[in-house]
């Protein structure tokens, strides 16, 4: 081996040995249950995440534009976005609720996993992510305003769905940030010793953040759009001319988001580094089967809806089946993708395990008892109609 | 060492933390009492066949979700979040020791906040039954998360058998859990009435706005009466060293004490006097008023909370500094900068002394000081010669029972008194030796503190402590 070669090698390798370097040491304590069943919850509660979160990110934009739309006219369609305006806005306040609650038990999950990297990244952008927070305050009290008053506020309640809809296109943006930032510990150190304050947005550093954070906005929008012409057919006897109206315009979303999210998902694979796009395109058969298979159920969704005007119920239903089997399986993926990123770093299979068994067990059975109560309150909710419309 | 450390100029992680953490207990614990208070006061509306009570119910569970639900539940992230950026190592010990008690803390949030839009949006669509049942599950899952956190909280300042035994039963069910538990559950009620307080001062007609206000006064009162209970037994069950501290042990700390007692008492005789005994005369601002007092008396008996924790973040486990005492001996010989993975310089004996001592600033110090600002040193070791600095990093755990002990090498502790020194300005003979003899530095090296000065020019007279 050539004097050169062994220099060109050692530049190749010193990153990752300086990576090695500054990655924190896990926690001496060891982990309180198997890793595989804090693995499993830590996908299953972001999955539960992805529910309510979407539908909040992408029902604030297509808020945004409805307002746009309803202004340009009073024509049937402008009618329409009013109606789905208030649509939209009754179910805001219970799903940024939902989207925190169910957000705290997956960002706990990452924290006894992957705290060590988890904490590093977030000191990086300390202030920017302590800035998730206050968003989150402005942006829940400004969706609550516009979901209140929305119908007093006139012309100026598009501009509260606005600023709802760009705190919570910010929040989304930090959270790519972050979790990009957590799996690449070879800039961490430059990162931190150039400026200690927590300063750092990460994102002018990584080609591969605007891409995921693309991916992850137009997913929203997509996943949205299916709720719209869901909620479009559950009223077909009722409204049928608004109804037949939001499951044409609701699918429309679906599939223009879809497509834009095949793009942005074929950038952010091409954005990655060549051992996760080679295990990702046939290196690592499961994992390039789960992508297919994702991308093939995406795709059925597709061909199920177009054209959307002449979408019926039985075929949303199967196109929202194909759908959810997508979402669940490119969140399998996501997780994959992350272990794979970490291997030349850190695997969980490393950390020491001390189950603690009585506590896992009641935590399953105050996590039935729970999912229980809920379940009976909104059986008691829904099966009896309302007597006078909700205060909010 | 093991974690990046957030450099926060003046304000200090302390009191980002602080601040956060004020406000969202003042909240939080009228999340759990406001619970009890709507379903009980909802019973008794039915049982008096009250449809006034009923409606200011109705208003008030609107104030009690936009306040509760938005404000409690994201300042509670907020905790999170910013414990996590200034504490990380303590941080991750928590989440190790109790990630199935967050886990189920997690179940109790999440059923709480989908009672509690059931509750809200449920007044016309339940039967009375269900909605009171629907009450009864939001205060069950609201008080079982109090309780939750408030086991994880207890056993920051007293893990008591868990240090030896490391088993979770220990650190939850330790010393301080039930006494504590019943203290914030007596705030809660308290809180409870202290809200509803603000949204009785603005009912109306005025007969309604007497009776509503005397009702919710008795609330806080009731409240306030089991409090004291609780706090005895709480303080009865606290280290000793905890214990001194706020009876006289660290002035600060005594003199917040006391101010906590003293807001109490306040607020509740203003209580007393104007909601319970002169209702008519209770206004929004005297509920504004009374809104503050109790976010000043919350304020101070969290900081007090926190501060008789010190010198440990964990007690007798890890010190405020977020080193564990167990390494404290392996760091003492070793050093803390071959063992930092995030600072410029690795060995304080060959880098440039100063920038060394900054490291260690930062590593050692400055979880509980700014350089220029909340506790600043700057301003703590002005005019002190040298020699007095590096004796003080000998003796910090002795000289000041709440500072942790000098955790690294002696070359360490060199570079660090080096560079305290840079700041302390001027020396000062006067100021070295009123230190000195405050400090109780023994006679013979007090005599020779202000000649042995290495750095620094000596001023007489100049500078102050």
């Amino acid at each position: 081996m050539t004097a050169a070669t062994l220099s060109a090698l050692a530049s190749v390798l010193a990153p990752l040995q300086t990576a090695t370097a500054t990655l924190p040491d896990p926690d001496p304590i060891s982990l309180p249950g198997p890793t595989g069943l804090l693995m499993f919850l830590l996908v299953l509660t972001f999955l539960l995440h992805l529910v309510p979160m979407n539908f909040v990110l992408g029902g604030s934009l297509l808020m945004v534009l409805s307002y746009a739309r309803a202004r340009m006219g009073a024509d049937e369609t402008a009618r329409n976005h009013r109606r789905l305006i208030g649509i939209l806005a009754r179910a805001f306040p219970p799903a940024i609720a939902f989207t925190i609650t169910l957000g705290v038990a997956p960002l706990l999950f990452v924290q006894v996993l992957y705290g060590q990297l988890f904490f590093s990244s977030s000191i990086l952008m300390a202030w920017p992510w302590l800035g998730v927070v206050g968003l989150l305050l402005v942006g829940y009290y400004a969706a609550y305003w516009h979901t209140t008053q929305h119908m007093k506020l006139g012309q100026a309640a598009a501009w509260v769905a606005l600023a709802v809809a760009a705190t919570f296109l910010g929040i989304a943006f930090l959270f790519v940030n972050n979790f990009s930032l957590l799996q690449n510990p070879e800039v961490w150190r430059p990162l931190y010793l150039s400026d200690r304050r927590g300063l750092h947005l990460y994102a002018v550093w990584d080609g591969s953040v605007l891409p995921r954070y693309l991916h992850f906005v137009f997913a929203a929008l997509s996943l949205t759009g299916l709720a719209v012409a869901a909620m479009g057919a559950r009223r077909g006897a009722r409204e049928p001319k608004f109804a037949r109206w939001a499951m044409g315009y609701g699918a429309r979303w679906f599939i223009g988001g879809t497509v834009l999210q095949m793009a942005s998902g074929i950038w952010f694979l091409a954005s990655q580094p060549a051992r996760i796009r080679n295990a990702l395109l046939g290196a690592s058969p499961q994992d390039t089967l789960l992508l297919a298979v994702a991308v093939g159920c995406a795709l059925v969704a597709l061909g199920v809806l177009v054209p959307p005007d002449r979408i019926s119920a039985g075929r949303l239903s199967l196109a929202s089946a194909a759908i959810g089997v997508t979402v669940i399986l490119m969140v399998i993926l996501r997780q994959r993708v992350r272990t794979i990123w970490l291997e030349p770093y850190f695997r969980t299979e490393q950390l020491s395990v001390a189950s603690q068994w009585g506590a896992i067990l009641l935590f399953l059975i105050l996590f039935l008892a729970g999912v229980s109560l809920v379940g009976w309150m909104l059986w008691q909710f829904f099966r009896s109609p309302a007597k006078v419309s909700p205060q909010a | 060492m093991n974690y990046p450390i957030w450099d926060l100029p003046i304000l200090g992680g302390g009191i980002l933390i602080g601040t956060i953490a004020i406000l969202h207990v003042f909240v939080s614990h009228f999340a759990v009492g406001g619970g009890l208070f709507l379903v009980l006061t909802e019973r008794k509306a039915y049982r008096d066949d009250d449809p006034d009570l009923l409606a200011y119910l109705r208003t008030h569970s609107t104030f009690f979700v936009l306040v509760v639900l938005v404000f409690g539940a994201v300042s509670g992230v907020g905790i999170w979040w910013s414990i996590g950026l200034v504490s990380p190592t303590a941080t991750s010990t928590l989440i190790h020791v109790f990630v199935w008690v967050w886990a189920m803390e997690w179940v109790a949030f999440f059923t709480e906040i989908a009672a509690a839009f059931i509750y809200y949006y449920g007044w016309d669509r339940l039967s009375r039954r269900a909605h009171l049942t629907v009450g009864w599950i939001y205060f069950g899952a609201a008080w079982l998360s109090l309780f939750q956190i408030n086991g994880i909280l207890t056993f920051m300042l007293t893990p008591g058998r868990w240090l030896t035994t490391r088993a979770l039963a220990d650190a939850f069910f330790n010393p301080t859990m039930w006494p504590s538990a019943l203290v914030r559950t007596a705030v809660a009620v308290a809180m409870a009435g202290l809200y509803a307080l603000v949204t009785a001062s603005v009912v109306s007609p005025l007969v309604h706005r007497e009776r509503l206000t005397r009702y919710a006064a008795k609330w806080l009162l009731a409240g306030a009466a089991a409090i004291p209970v609780g706090g005895v037994w709480y303080i009865a069950s606290l280290p000793p060293l905890a214990r001194e501290m706020s009876m006289g042990g660290a002035p600060a700390v005594t003199i917040f004490a006391g101010l906590t007692i003293l807001f109490s008492a306040f607020l509740v005789a203003l209580i007393y006097v104007s909601a319970y005994l002169y209702p008519r005369s209770f206004n929004i601002g005297l509920a504004l008023i009374a809104v503050i007092i109790g976010l000043m008396t919350t304020g101070v008996t969290e900081w007090v909370r926190e501060a008789v924790r010190k010198p440990y973040i964990i007690y007798g486990y890890m010190w405020s500094n977020s080193i564990r005492v167990a390494d404290r001996q392996s760091l003492q010989a070793q050093g803390l900068l071959p063992r930092a993975k995030w600072t410029a310089v690795s060995d304080a004996s060959v880098s440039s002394q100063l920038q060394a001592g900054e490291e260690i600033f930062q590593l050692a110090c400055q979880s509980c000081h700014t350089v220029q600002g909340y506790n600043g040193i700057r301003l703590m070791v002005r005019g002190w010669s040298r020699p007095l600095i590096r004796y003080s990093l000998d003796h910090l755990d002795e000289l000041k029972g709440y500072m942790p002990p000098f955790a690294g090498s002696l070359a360490e502790r060199e570079a660090l008194a080096d560079w305290l020194r840079s700041l302390a300005g001027p020396m000062s003979v006067s100021a070295t030796e009123n230190v000195a003899r405050r400090l109780q530095v023994p006679p013979a090296l007090l005599a020779k503190l202000p000649g042995a000065v290495s750095t620094g020019t000596p001023v007489a007279g100049g500078g102050k402590p």
